[in-house]
């Protein structure tokens, strides 16, 4: 028999600090990315309530371009104890980043550390694919096999996954506007919002360009500037620093065998590659999921955000069409889903902004407060392996 | 059969896989054959290639040649045009074809993007030749052109 304790995350660490800049549509930030990387940290340390200078931890994800040492002296650092970038899968990090601080945390490595992502669009337009160059253009790897038919982007590849998706459970446009239209609608309540004042009709969604079927324009998350940054520190700590501190109740990350981006011949296909995930989520947390009070689910594409609940067993796929309506998916319905807006209608801020919004749900401090909300499940990215989740709770 | 290029203007080819994990698949089509990989351990079989077995996580991995047919697993109307080459492309269609007993590849079916197509679609292998590249690209057509049959 061992002598020592099973190994788990489960509840070793906490939310203590939130802090976002003002975000802006995409090419309007007035500063560049460094700047409002040390802005958002700011922020979420005074949130935090403890001086800057006891932060001894850096987390990011997605290739995140901030230089971690200049962050660390531009911040009065002194002396950096854990630096992370999640490897992989864009924005499918984002918990993962989280999980990583929270790791570090437990082993004792870092006592408090800052989860950030700063992004400032600058020129190249999401949905523009490879670079030209030599005649004619050549592609290597996967995208060898995809790119020469016009398959190059997220939103393509993603939308053909849905679509299969869609047909292997008998769902309609109605599931993925669903998604959208909640989005937009909690938007109309959060002032922080880009898409705040900017609602959205069904018949606009149905009238909107398609940009790869069954993608709409408005199915597609939105192009932004901003950061956004948390202080993840121990429980006991957290416990001595406030009266609300949010625990990280779960942590997980990883990929499924035979699924990648743009590999379209995997055994896995019509999936967002959380089902390993979402179970060893579920398993650390010790919960089952319909003890989730309240849901953020990224959205890149709403096919994704789609394949994501019904991965983390939020909705079975043969209920979708019942339970995954404008009405039930509001903060006052059955399943409430990005509550201040998500990626499609807040700010594309990589989901960190979804995080976020999950700590405000567990302070009772949204803009769309679900009653009674003690549990909050958070979503990375989908489709875009190694993906990550988060169950946080009061 | 082969046929002139799906795309009028639009032209990316593949890296050279000459000395490449992928190169039977390329050298194939010039030939006009599609070849895809074949697990010893599990016989999934798999495109693109791996070093492994991407169904068992085993191998070793053969190659084995398919029909030039499939079916049609799921598609895409793309509007967006992601490249400025592709501007004036769009709208095009792509999709995925499932061939053999379970490979899958991306391409374009030819003609009309927005012709009536379902998933479940049975298509044939048309051949585009890229000289003096040296590629040739995998297209599809409807079987039967637009009342192809429909086996669920």
């Amino acid at each position: 028999m061992s002598r020592f304790e099973p190994l788990t995350l489960r509840d070793k660490a906490a939310i203590i600090g939130i802090g976002e800049t003002t975000y802006y549509r995409r090419g309007r930030a007035p500063v560049g990315e460094f700047e409002l990387a040390l802005d958002a940290v700011q922020r979420a340390v005074d949130d935090a309530g403890i001086p800057l200078q006891r932060i001894d931890g850096l987390a990011s994800y997605s290739d995140d371009g901030t230089p971690p040492v200049r962050l660390s002296n531009a911040l009065g650092i002194a002396e950096l104890k854990y630096s992370n970038m999640f490897w992989g899968g864009g924005g499918g990090g984002v918990c993962g980043a989280v999980g990583n601080a929270a790791a570090a945390i437990a082993a004792g490595l870092a006592d408090y550390i800052v989860v950030f992502r700063s992004l400032v669009q600058g020129r190249v337009r999401f949905g523009a694919g490879s670079k030209a160059g030599t005649h004619p253009a050549r592609v290597g790897g996967q995208l060898g096999y995809v790119a020469p038919y016009g398959v190059m982007t997220p939103a393509q590849t993603i939308a053909l996954r849905t679509k299969r998706f869609m047909h292997d459970y008998g769902l309609g446009q109605d599931v993925l506007a669903a998604i959208a239209l909640t989005s937009y609608e909690h938007a109309q309540h959060n002032p922080r919002a880009v898409m705040y004042g900017h609602p959205l009709t069904r018949d606009q969604y149905d009238q909107s360009r398609w940009i790869a079927e069954p993608f709409h324009l408005f199915d597609c998350c939105q192009e932004n500037d901003g950061a956004a940054a948390l202080v993840v520190t121990s429980r006991e700590r957290a416990c001595d620093l406030t009266d609300s501190p949010i625990s990280i109740l779960a942590a997980t990350q990883g990929a499924i065998r035979g699924h990648d981006l743009f590999d379209h011949g995997g055994p896995n296909y019509a999936t967002a590659n959380f089902t390993g995930v979402a179970r060893r989520l579920y398993e650390m947390a010790e919960i089952s999921p319909s003890d989730v009070d309240v849901a953020q689910v990224y959205e890149n594409f709403t096919g994704g955000t789609l394949m994501s609940i019904i991965e983390h067993g939020l909705c079975a796929p043969d209920q979708a069409t019942s339970v995954l309506t404008p009405e039930n998916l509001l903060w006052t319905g059955g399943l409430p889903l990005n509550t201040s807006g998500g990626n499609l209608a807040e700010c594309y801020m990589h989901g960190l902004e979804l995080i976020i919004e999950a700590v405000r749900q567990l302070r009772g401090e949204s803009t769309c407060q679900v009653e009674d909300a003690h549990i909050a499940l958070v979503a990375g990215g989908p489709v875009a392996a190694p993906v990550s989740s988060l169950l946080l709770r009061t | 059969m082969t046929a002139a290029r799906y795309f009028s203007s639009f032209e990316l080819l593949p890296d050279d896989w000459a000395r490449t994990l992928d190169a039977p698949f390329w050298e194939g089509l010039r030939s006009q054959r599609i070849l895809v990989q074949r697990c010893s351990v599990c016989h999934a079989e798999q495109i693109p290639a791996e070093h492994r077995c991407k169904t068992c996580g085993l191998g070793p991995l053969g190659w084995r040649e398919v029909a030039p047919e499939g079916r049609i697993f799921t598609y895409s109307v793309v509007w967006h045009a992601s490249h400025p080459m592709l501007q004036s492309e769009v709208p095009y269609l792509v999709a995925v074809v499932e061939v053999g007993s379970g490979a899958r590849v991306v391409g374009n079916i030819l003609g009309d993007p927005r012709q009536e197509i379902e998933i479940g679609w049975p298509v044939e292998a048309v051949f585009e030749e890229h000289e003096p590249s040296g590629v040739t690209l995998l297209q599809w057509r409807l079987t039967g052109g637009s009342a192809g049959v429909r086996i669920e």
